[in-house]
């Protein structure tokens, strides 16, 4: 995951990821998975009324186990803030790997 | 509307302004006619032994039985106190995923929701699922008198995400669901309900980071590239 965060600082890209959970939840999450909260150095913004997830269309799309949550998905947004790209997982883990999305914005710049 | 709730709708995450409320959130609809309509749209002929099996079950991609699920809970919640008898008797429904709204919507009227019925689920209830968000709702009670009933639970848990929610709920002790998350469901304006399309200005939003910290996504209009993932919770 670090490795992928300098590829796209290399590309002048912002990641942020949308979690749809409480606060106090995702810390739980964090520090269950041994991911110490000062060690994310990218955004990560809660949603827990799933209004964002709702907007782009991931909400209630992923049963993980016996919970209803969001769809894994990814989304590249220029610029110019349009939304050029979008990967709506179809299987658990069906993410773009860090290159396929470092090309992508490296496809954005040209 | 006092001016303490008024701070809290203000500060709420919210990427929108007020839509006609009635018509946004499908309040002309009664409690009962919203968990019918939940009915109806909600199709798990999907939901296979073999996708129960798969780490996460995904819905198909056409699939718009999500859309019907938030509008309903929405719904549901907007009712407020109103909508907890008919939630109170859905948790006792024949359908399976209706239990599970019920107690899931149940977690978000925190102050409006009979205690009994949420925890008479771990002693009838035959889904793990529908257990899980009862304790869940049982934790957004912010209600710390709960945590003795909760760690009798736990020791009889055998599912390890209801195990898992129990101790969550344990663990969040005394903060209870924040009535700012409630107002932003509630306020939330249903016309943007999947509206993100490639090509298309991509939908702004404002969240607060784990931190605290409010961050827009416009804010990065003009500067840089984002990369929006979605995750849920570690993926």
């Amino acid at each position: 995951m670090r490795e992928t965060l300098e590829e796209f600082s290399e590309v002048d890209a912002q990641v942020i990821a949308v979690d749809p959970h409480e606060s106090w939840s995702a810390k739980a999450l964090l520090k269950d998975s041994g991911f110490p909260k000062d060690s994310v150095n990218f955004p990560l913004l809660m949603d827990p009324a799933l209004t964002v997830s709702a907007t782009y269309g991931v909400a209630f799309q992923m049963r993980i186990h016996t919970e209803w949550s969001n769809r894994p998905t990814t989304f590249v947004i220029d610029r110019a803030g349009v939304l050029r790209y979008e990967r709506r997982a179809e299987t658990f883990n069906d993410r773009p790997s860090p290159s396929q999305i470092v090309k992508i914005l490296q496809s954005l710049e040209k | 509307m006092s001016l303490y709730r008024v701070l809290l709708v203000a500060s709420v995450v919210s990427c929108v302004a007020s839509p006609t409320f009635a018509q946004q959130t499908g309040i002309e609809k009664s409690p009962g006619e919203l968990l019918t309509t939940f009915q109806r749209g909600w199709d798990e002929s999907t939901w296979t032994p073999e996708s129960r099996r798969r780490a996460g079950y995904m819905r198909p991609l056409n699939d718009a039985g999500w859309k019907i699920r938030f509008r309903v809970l929405q719904g549901l919640v907007a009712h407020g106190r109103n909508a907890v008898p008919d939630l109170a008797e859905a948790l006792k429904s024949d359908d399976v995923p209706t239990r599970i709204l019920a107690a899931q919507t149940l977690g978000y009227l925190a102050q409006h929701v009979p205690i009994d019925d949420l925890k008479s689920v771990f002693s009838s209830e035959s889904s793990a699922s529908v257990r899980l968000y009862a304790a869940d709702a049982l934790g957004m009670q912010g209600n710390t008198s709960l945590s003795d009933f909760l760690s009798g639970q736990l020791k009889v848990a055998k599912n390890g995400d209801v195990r898992r929610h129990l101790s969550y709920a344990i663990e969040r002790g005394s903060h209870g669901i924040e009535p700012a998350i409630v107002e932003s469901l509630k306020n939330w304006d249903a016309g943007l309900m999947d509206s993100a399309r490639v090509g298309k200005p991509a939908p702004d939003f404002e969240l607060k980071t784990v931190a605290g910290k409010r961050v827009r996504l416009s804010d990065f209009g003009g500067k840089q590239p984002v990369v929006l993932i979605f995750i849920y919770g570690d993926t």
